[in-house]
């Protein structure tokens, strides 16, 4: 199997453990760049931009998830912060940073009423004209998260969190603006929160049967979505949000108050994907959907396709698409984390894993692989794109999170192709060289066919080596 | 070399050095590397065509007769046969017999197959060893040619395998086909094989004049170079300069500078140049060293002095018909030196690496005509294609210039 070396890297300094999940890359604060933003097990997040750690947010307990998406629907990203524990912090750039940072963090800081709040701002080692990250939101939520998604499960256009819980439980929420119901953690003098003013609501709760590996957002080829949790040995339980039923159901919860297990409309399925070889039914899996297959802007069928892919422990990789196996290979490493990523650039999402020993397999959606081996231990990992100065385009990169309190990025991943070629000339080039003597192009194009490769390797390697450029 | 880009790395499980790195080009079927890590493990890497795409594969060969705690100094491969296959394999051992005391044996095993034939097996190579006690530390093995003219002909041409040592001597084995064993011969038929001050670090050879004349520069761990000329006829020595260069040196390259005329003829060699890269101090080219002998030199610029240099290659990796120098050093980098008509030798471009260069070949792997830069470094084989398009883009130059 073809290997790389990666020979770009940043290394980072980081203490703790850190979860699974706790790791991602997002813009948080809306400049077009993104970010790492890292937590651990001692309740700190770091956030990282392009070579340096530019905000580091203490006092938390033990992160589990954090993510960037657009959780208050107003075309702006934010962050959130899961703790193990219950809580769920936001954390915002205001529009108006750069002007108001100090201002914003003397008042965040005088309207900070809550005994658990864990403002970061007392951070002031950042003094230059960086937007400041404030926290713009707690909440008290059950404990145990250990997944997050942010993204539009019902297709209502709206964006919500979806938490996947250690007792198999999968939790919905929505944000909901409170307006004319201040909260009291808020005080009247800030202006800059008013926009906050609201909570996150839970909409729907689904238990299910086994361990949750992965929870994904899935879209079927007709666009609609539904969510992939990843169950024990291969398997994965499916929920369809029909959007009319859970309007309704939110109206519900608004009056009522209260949750309910069931949700008219949201169908569930179980799907085992007719493995037919002997597994473990234990193995923990993990698993990812909506793999970009082509450019948006062709329309042909395979643009339409819509795999996801599933990985399990012990070192099956997946893509599958409409609950059919496209294809599997067995690696002998623990798979651990499954990512997706357009390494090459061609517009098609390869599958990026990653197994504890740091082995790394990047396949694309034909079974082409490459692998790459990371020489420690990892405990989290993730891939996407990072900035790496905030003029350049966002490039690709690999994130490992060793055991070792290190932080390793390796960037623009050198792939153009992951299949290994011989060169092939154009023969319309070299059909030129047989074209003197009033040979027609014709005689000519079929002399260099019947070129055998010996022959014609001979022939590029004297014009390549043996003639000199003017 | 921005346009060389990885195709396949290979991992070594324990760290190779400069001289465990061969290259196979067997007949009929895919070239091989050859390269062996200092725990005994030995790999042949190739590169499978299967459906329009080449699969990288790498076999872990078992050679007889390494016994367990054995590392390998150096390893050396050549093939008997100009159209078929016989190879023969050489690799030398260092073996502690007794743990008690730090007592060590040294052996060159030689691998080889019967008899010629049209498939290639390693397996079986390996299986095939001859051995040879050494009396000395083995330092850096190689082949020439050895020659013997007889009345304005040549009447003896078969390759010799050299291993230096520690006993600051060059020792020639040669094959003796009737009792079926190699024997280390006297060094009447290389007159240049005069003791050194120091262990010879580093030789190669160049034949001359349709092997009239036999180039030879030696490079030694104490900085001595040597460069002779031996005219073969007369087995005469016709020239010997050598000179000091203070610190330890890693490699030394012997090559002609030719100036290309067209593609139908052979190109014009207009004397050979000699580089030599000394481990602390910049790399010196000796030019037109057959004229001159050693007293035309530049030295090539260096931008840090803080690293190791290692290994070069001189090949022409851009294409322009004229050869640049590639320098592989310790802080992980390729540098290449390329002549500008005005400014002389400069450094024109460091390629970054994952671990330390050790090693790195310039050859056809994968007989499409364009040649891959195979590097060893510290940690692993990097194997390194030139990007498509710019070859394209090369040979269409290429061919409006044969044409017209």
């Amino acid at each position: 199997m073809r290997a790389i070396s990666l020979v770009n890297r940043l290394e980072f300094q980081f203490m703790g453990n850190v979860a699974r999940n706790a790791v991602t890359l997002g813009d948080i604060d809306n400049d077009g760049c993104n970010e790492l933003i890292i937590g651990n097990n001692k309740g700190e997040v770091a956030i990282f931009k392009g070579k340096e750690k530019i905000k580091k947010i203490t006092d938390l307990t033990f992160v589990s998830c954090v993510a960037v998406g657009d959780i208050f629907n107003k075309q702006k990203n934010s962050l959130v912060i899961v703790t193990a524990d219950g809580w769920c912090y936001i954390y915002e750039v205001p529009d108006d940073g750069i002007s108001l940072s100090e201002e914003v963090d003397g008042q965040v800081q005088s309207g900070e009423v809550l005994e658990y709040s864990t403002e970061s701002n007392r951070s002031q080692g950042d003094k230059d004209e960086k937007p400041q990250l404030v926290c713009v939101h707690i909440q008290r939520i059950p404990a145990n998260a250990k997944n997050i998604v942010l993204g539009d499960i019902d297709n209502d256009g709206m964006i919500e969190m979806i938490l996947g819980l250690t007792d198999r439980v999968v939790r919905s929420y929505r944000w909901v603006n409170e307006p004319h119901k201040p909260s009291e953690t808020t005080t009247a003098h800030n202006p800059e929160n008013l926009q906050y003013f609201g909570k996150l609501i839970a909409l729907n709760k689904w238990e299910c049967a086994n361990q949750i590996g992965s929870i994904t957002l899935h879209h079927t080829s007709d666009g609609k979505p539904s969510l992939l949790i990843a169950q024990p040995g291969g398997t994965f339980m499916r929920i369809r949000c029909q959007p009319d039923d859970s309007g309704q159901a939110q109206e519900n919860l608004e009056l009522s108050g209260s949750s309910s297990d069931t949700m008219p409309g949201s169908a569930i399925d179980y799907q085992f994907l007719g493995i037919s070889r002997m597994r473990n039914q234990n193995i923990s899996t993990e698993i990812l959907g909506d793999f970009q297959s082509g450019h948006l802007e062709s329309q042909s069928e395979d643009a339409k396709k819509c795999p996801y892919a599933v990985a399990t422990l012990d070192g099956t990789i997946m893509l599958v698409q409409d609950e059919v196996i496209l294809w599997a290979i067995a690696v002998d490493h623990q798979i651990f984390a499954l990512c997706k990523l357009d390494v090459t650039g061609n517009g098609m999402d390869d599958i990026v894993v990653c197994s504890w020993d740091g082995q790394t397999y990047i396949l694309d959606q034909e079974k082409n692989c490459v692998r790459f081996h990371l020489d420690e231990p990892v405990q989290a990992f993730h891939c996407g794109h990072y900035s790496l100065t905030i003029n350049d385009e966002p490039v690709t990169c690999l994130v490992y999170i060793t055991f070792k309190n290190t932080v390793i990025v390796y960037y623009d991943i050198p792939l153009k192709e992951l299949k290994c070629k011989k060169y092939e000339p154009r023969l319309d080039l070299l059909r030129e060289l047989y074209m003197k003597d009033g040979t027609t192009p014709e005689e000519a194009q079929d002399v260099v066919e019947n070129l055998d490769r010996k022959k014609k390797s001979q022939l590029i390697h004297r014009l390549l080596y043996n003639v000199k450029k003017s | 070399m921005d346009q060389l880009e990885e195709s396949h790395y290979f991992h070594l499980p324990s760290q190779g050095n400069i001289y465990t790195i061969t290259h196979l080009e067997a007949a009929n079927c895919p070239h091989k590397i050859l390269v062996a890590s200092l725990k005994r493990d030995i790999f042949c890497i190739e590169y499978q065509e299967s459906g329009g795409c080449l699969i990288p594969t790498t076999k872990e060969v078992s050679f007889t007769y390494i016994p367990s705690g054995a590392e390998i100094i150096s390893v050396d491969a050549f093939n008997k046969s100009a159209t078929k296959n016989e190879f023969v394999i050489g690799i030398t051992i260092i073996k502690n017999s007794n743990l008690l005391d730090s007592s060590f044996e040294y052996y060159l095993n030689i691998y080889s197959e019967w008899e010629e034939s049209d498939d290639f097996n390693i397996d079986n190579i390996a299986q095939n060893c001859l051995n040879v006690e050494l009396s000395f530390t083995p330092y850096q093995l190689t082949h020439t040619d050895l020659i013997i003219w007889e009345n304005e002909q040549i009447t003896t041409k078969e390759i010799v395998f050299l291993l230096s040592g520690s006993d600051n001597q060059i020792h020639i084995y040669r094959e003796y086909t009737t009792d079926h064993l190699y024997k280390e011969v006297d060094k009447e038929c290389f007159p240049e094989f005069i003791k050194t001050p120091s262990p010879v670090v580093w030789i190669d050879i160049y034949y001359n004049d349709n092997y009239s004349q036999r180039v030879t520069a030696m490079a030694c761990e104490c900085g001595y170079v040597r460069l002779t000329q031996v005219c073969v006829k007369t087995n005469k020595l016709s020239f010997n300069f050598s000179t000091k260069l203070n610190n330890y040196i890693s490699h030394l390259r012997l090559y002609p500078d030719e100036k290309l005329i067209s593609l139908a003829e052979k190109p014009v060699n207009c004397g050979l140049n000699l580089v030599v890269v000394n481990t602390i101090l910049p790399p010196v080219l000796f030019q037109n060293v057959l004229v001159y002998g050693l007293s035309n030199y530049v030295s090539l610029p260096r931008h840090d002095y803080t690293c190791v240099l290692t290994c070069c290659q001189v090949a022409d990796v851009d294409f322009d018909g004229e050869k640049e120098i590639l320098v592989g050093n310790s802080s992980e980098e390729i540098m290449l030196y390329k002549r500008d008509p005005d400014k002389g030798w400069c450094l024109e471009e460091l390629k970054m690496f994952a671990s330390p260069i050790i090693s790195m070949k310039y050859v056809d792997l994968i007989e499409d005509g364009v040649n891959e830069l195979v590097v060893l470094s510290m940690k692993g084989v990097h194997f390194l294609q030139h990007d498509f398009t710019h070859v394209d883009r090369v040979l269409n130059e290429k061919i409006k210039l044969v044409n017209f």
